[in-house]
């Protein structure tokens, strides 16, 4: 969990630092109208009116910046934020507590789609994450793929806070969607045998119809003695398809001793799989 | 040849529809605000219409290699229902100030009555706050006085014609409009409103200046294909590649750009991907491909 309090001084300080003047003047003058309205409706239009006043420019980190921003939101990667989705954060964070369970609902029934990333994006950084969950698995069943990704992907919200069953929602759905899973954080970590055996039907039923299944998914089958698995594993195990030979090769000599060496070789069977994507 | 239907209500249409409009050439559209053929009971069913909007069909659309742009306002019809409409209004500025809206509309008259000269003159007023273009609705029952009231109203709250786009227009109200410096727009609807065979001598008469086609294609029987099948009829007919350009595609961009938000740099970088590769892996197509179908250019009226 992030330290809010110290990091809530040093990533409005970063923020600030990569706006030009104009772009901090336009936050700056609105951040004390917002204050003035309890009801959150300055904050809801301001939220949408980023995108007038703030560039959409990429930035340029600092090795020191990365290594901060990687501290406080694990899975931070570059090329997801903007200068419009940092300045969206900052609002979210800066949004006095007492309220803003409610007004950030009340937010995220008006977002458009780049509103709406940005928002599930953010919701790491503030002091009430934990409490968000239901907000977070009605995000979970968007159909917009963008809105998908910013939940699911490089995103430390679902790991940290979701219970099994949203998390297994999670990332039944993205293989459902064909996300890279990879890219989503401590997928492992998570991971659980109820989830396994509901991979190894999903499994079945892709074969069935004479589908594939993503290489990505039998990283997700590891260790688990359920019979049902094992005898799909086997199964697997004959697959022409190089990388599914591959990654059913690691599952099967996979101990706990070089479960976290495997890691990198996952990030690599993701990368390739998801390459022409 | 690329074109934009800069008047369409995607809500309504299937994927069919998206389909056989990118096959066609058509590269962005412009979704207005309208009514959903019955009236809403409640704000909730604005708010989640506005939603839509800048949202969901915004996806939709760009799962097909449509680029969606949107308009909002509170229309004619349910201005009249002031109880809710007064509900809506203080929804308004919060979607109309969002990414992709281009414009306020489509506002203006449908019966004329007080209550739609009242929120039609707020909006107006809107769009002047907001710096965003106005599309204005023609009344399909006594057409040519509510569209010279419109233009009226529009001049009485001193904006510039250059920033309105009146709609629906036909040979009747063509001239009015033109020469008062407005945007005039035509909706090539089969049964009413215009036939695209008479919109092609609405151009050879009038020329292309401040022109524009639309299709206005929504939950009644109308054409999504309308633009580029009256584009095709036109250059049949003999009108010159510059003025189908013109009517079909930029002077749509010219009025609505001045809203900023409509460039055309956001649709020409994504449609140089091969189509294909745009629709791997999406969850609206699942994985169909395009079916090439053909069709009549004509639009009986």
């Amino acid at each position: 969990m992030p330290n809010t309090i110290s990091s809530k001084m040093t990533f409005k300080e970063i923020v600030h630092s990569k706006l030009f003047q104009e772009e901090l003047n336009w936050l700056n003058a609105n951040s004390s109208l917002i204050k003035k309205d309890e009801q959150g409706n300055q904050f809801i239009l301001n939220y949408s009116l980023i995108f007038r006043f703030i560039s959409k420019d990429k930035i340029e980190w600092s090795t020191k910046e990365l290594l901060f921003l990687k501290k406080q939101y694990p899975s931070f990667s570059e090329e997801d934020w903007n200068k419009q989705s940092l300045c969206r954060s900052l609002l979210m964070i800066e949004l006095p507590v007492e309220n803003s369970k409610v007004i950030l609902k009340k937010l995220v029934e008006t977002c458009s789609i780049n509103e709406q990333e940005d928002f599930y994006k953010s919701l790491y950084f503030l002091k009430i994450a934990p409490e968000l969950t239901s907000l977070v698995e009605e995000g979970i069943r968007t159909n917009v793929e963008n809105v998908f990704d910013a939940i699911a992907l490089n995103n430390p919200y679902a790991a940290n806070y979701l219970s099994e069953e949203a998390w297994n929602q999670l990332v039944l759905k993205a293989i459902f969607m064909g996300r890279p899973l990879y890219k989503i954080y401590n997928l492992v970590v998570r991971n659980n045998e109820k989830l396994a055996v509901m991979l190894n039907n999903y499994i079945q039923e892709r074969w069935s119809a004479g589908r594939k299944v993503s290489p990505e998914i039998w990283q997700l089958m590891l260790g688990y003695k359920h019979p049902d698995i094992l005898i799909t594993l086997k199964k697997a195990i004959a697959s022409t398809n190089e990388l599914e030979h591959k990654a059913v090769q690691i599952i099967l000599q996979e101990t706990t001793l070089n479960r976290s060496s495997n890691l990198a070789i996952w990030t690599e069977i993701g990368k390739k799989v998801n390459q022409n994507k | 040849m690329q074109y934009i239907d800069p008047h369409i209500h995607m809500v309504s249409r299937t994927t069919d529809d998206y389909e056989a409009m990118r096959a066609a050439g058509i590269v962005a559209i412009i979704e207005p605000a309208f009514w959903m053929g019955q009236p809403r009971t409640s704000v909730g069913s604005f708010q989640d219409y506005f939603n839509s909007l800048v949202n969901w069909e915004r996806f939709r659309a760009s799962q097909f290699g449509i680029k969606h742009y949107c308009t909002i306002g509170l229309n004619s019809k349910e201005a009249n229902n002031e109880a809710l409409a007064e509900q809506v209004m203080d929804l308004l500025p919060l979607y109309a100030s969002k990414e992709g809206v281009v414009a306020i509309g489509e506002i203006g008259y449908d019966d004329q009555t007080k209550a739609e000269d009242k929120y039609f003159r707020e909006q107006i007023e809107l769009a002047k706050q907001l710096k965003l273009p106005i599309m204005v609705h023609t009344p399909h029952r006594d057409k040519k006085n509510g569209t010279i009231r419109s233009m009226d109203v529009i001049k009485e709250h001193g904006v510039s014609p250059s920033m309105v786009v009146i709609d629906h227009n036909n040979e009747e109200t063509v001239k009015a409009v033109l020469d008062r410096g407005y945007w005039t727009a035509f909706t090539i609807y089969p049964n009413t409103k215009m036939g695209n065979k008479r919109m092609v001598e609405i151009v050879k008469q009038y020329g292309s200046e401040r022109i524009i086609v639309d299709s206005s294609a929504d939950w009644g029987v109308s054409d999504p294909l309308a633009v580029p099948k009256t584009a095709s009829l036109m250059n049949e007919l003999g009108i010159s590649k510059q003025d189908i350009h013109l009517t079909c595609y930029k002077n749509a961009l010219d009025v609505y750009g001045q809203s900023g938000q409509f460039n055309e740099a956001d649709w020409m970088k994504e449609i140089t991907i091969e189509n294909m590769e745009l629709l791997n892996g999406n969850s609206v197509l699942r994985g169909q491909e395009f079916v090439k179908k053909t069709y009549s250019n004509i639009i009986e009226n």
